[in-house]
């Protein structure tokens, strides 16, 4: 993390109505562009940012931890998965209401800071992979079909690329493990 | 026998038989290993796709608990009204900016200009006289002892716990017990009656601990229910800083011994 973004995310933790102005000028713009053409609303924007901000300094405040792209990109980033969390969570409600009604508004922002860190942890793995394993596998977990990457990725067959997938599954799987982040996330 | 990994991707997928699933939910259930191994591949194919999220569900997890005792504490309740007060200042801002369009509004804003540049020639004159013989400090802690906002009358057999609690506090912040206070109303969020109240006797707790931030932010919270309270005190502590730029923005800061200091 370069000092600036340091230096940004302690002033923004810090909690101060100024500098939180200051950030939502210059970022919330993006953010509700992206919500709304991902078939939400502004009012859906703005409750998502908010969620953010919060998530952010919350966790800064109980850790501090480092960012490795500018934080402008990585603030985006939590705001595009709460978003899909979101989405995600009307599809589990249509299905499984009783046991989500029991989850209360705290627990389930405590949820989405720990389900945020599990994807760091992940997507930090996945970028230390070769390029090659790491194009495969992000196909792979955008559920694209074994005939569709060995023509995008120009492979003899079917199985040569079910062989790939499963050799930088198994490398991501290894780094994944050995972080010691992992323990404390498995079994959220 | 189904290789594992190959088992696994079919049953994230949902293309087992009625059979192989059986068989592997049962397996699931025996084996922690295998068990452990199917949930982090669940969870990297939830995470790292587009489309879906992997969601936690454990809620007696130590480091959920960690988050949501953090989410409670009073803290993060403040960052909370701070940032709803900076999300109502953006929303403003922006209908300030679509207003700048409409031809009246920029006439409007050369009269704005041109009273602000009186205003400044007044704050100009006003800081430039010789303010020095002033005892500030006198004319504040007369200002305190006002106790505006601090009036909580507690009527014998009111049943009214939140009222009872609040009397209490305020009498421990007249004690001097500042962090008594505080704690004493932890418990109370933005839902309660009497909040006002309680977020009066917060941020002064807070300013008398010296939590000069703290108490700054309490009263931009209060000021979405009482502006004029809000204003009152925070001009008082900024005069208490010797802030007089500050102190005047919110205060009538007397330029004469006797007069009294006035809300503007």
């Amino acid at each position: 993390m370069t000092s600036t973004q340091n230096d940004f995310l302690s002033t923004l933790s810090k909690g101060k109505e100024e500098d939180i102005l200051v950030f939502y000028q210059k970022v919330f713009p993006k953010v509700s562009r992206f919500i709304v053409s991902n078939n939400g609303r502004v009012s859906d924007a703005e409750d998502i940012f908010q969620k953010a901000l919060l998530q952010v300094i919350v966790r800064y405040r109980k850790e501090p931890f480092a960012i490795k792209t500018s934080f402008e990109n990585y603030f985006f980033t939590v705001c595009r998965n709460l978003w899909r969390r979101e989405l995600n969570s009307s599809k589990l409600k249509t299905h499984h209401l009783d046991t989500l009604e029991n989850i209360s508004d705290v627990e389930d922002s405590a949820f989405a800071i720990v389900e945020q860190e599990r994807y760091e942890l992940f997507s930090e793995k996945l970028a230390l992979l070769s390029e090659n394993c790491g194009n495969l596998l992000s196909l792979f977990f955008k559920r694209t079909p074994y005939v569709t990457i060995m023509q995008k990725m120009g492979y003899n067959s079917e199985n040569v690329v079910r062989q790939r997938i499963f050799k930088c599954k198994k490398r991501l799987i290894e780094l994944i493990k050995k972080d010691h982040r992992y323990d404390d996330l498995k079994d959220i | 026998m189904m290789e594992d990994n190959i088992l696994i991707e079919q049953y994230l997928k949902g293309t087992l038989t009625d059979a192989q699933k059986t068989a592997f939910l049962k397996r699931l259930e025996s084996n922690a290993v295998f068990k452990a191994q199917v949930q982090l591949e669940e969870q990297m194919l939830a995470a790292l796709g587009e489309t879906y999220w992997s969601f936690a569900n454990n809620t007696s997890h130590a480091r959920v608990e960690a988050y949501k005792q953090l989410l409670e504490s009073e803290e993060t309740q403040l960052v909370k009204s701070t940032i709803a007060n900076a999300h109502k200042a953006y929303k403003i801002s922006q209908e300030n900016k679509s207003k700048a369009t409409n031809p009246i509004f920029k006439l409007r804003i050369v009269a704005s200009i041109a009273a602000i540049f009186m205003i400044l020639i007044s704050i100009f004159w006003f800081f430039s006289t010789d303010t020095n013989t002033i005892d500030y400090k006198a004319i504040a802690t007369k200002a305190w002892k006002k106790d505006v906002g601090l009036d909580f009358t507690v009527r014998n057999g009111t049943v009214d716990s939140t009222k009872v609690n609040l009397a209490k506090a305020l009498q421990l912040y007249k004690n001097k017990e500042y962090s008594q206070a505080i704690a004493s109303l932890q418990k109370y969020s933005n839902t309660s009656s009497h909040y006002k109240d309680i977020l009066v006797v917060r941020a002064l707790s807070y300013h008398k601990l010296q939590k000069t931030s703290v108490a700054l932010q309490t009263l931009d919270s209060l000021s979405a229910y009482t502006p004029r309270i809000s204003q009152w005190y925070k001009g008082l502590i900024y005069l208490e800083k010797n802030k007089l730029e500050k102190a005047a923005l919110f205060i009538h800061i007397p330029t004469k011994e006797n007069q009294e200091i006035k809300l503007k």
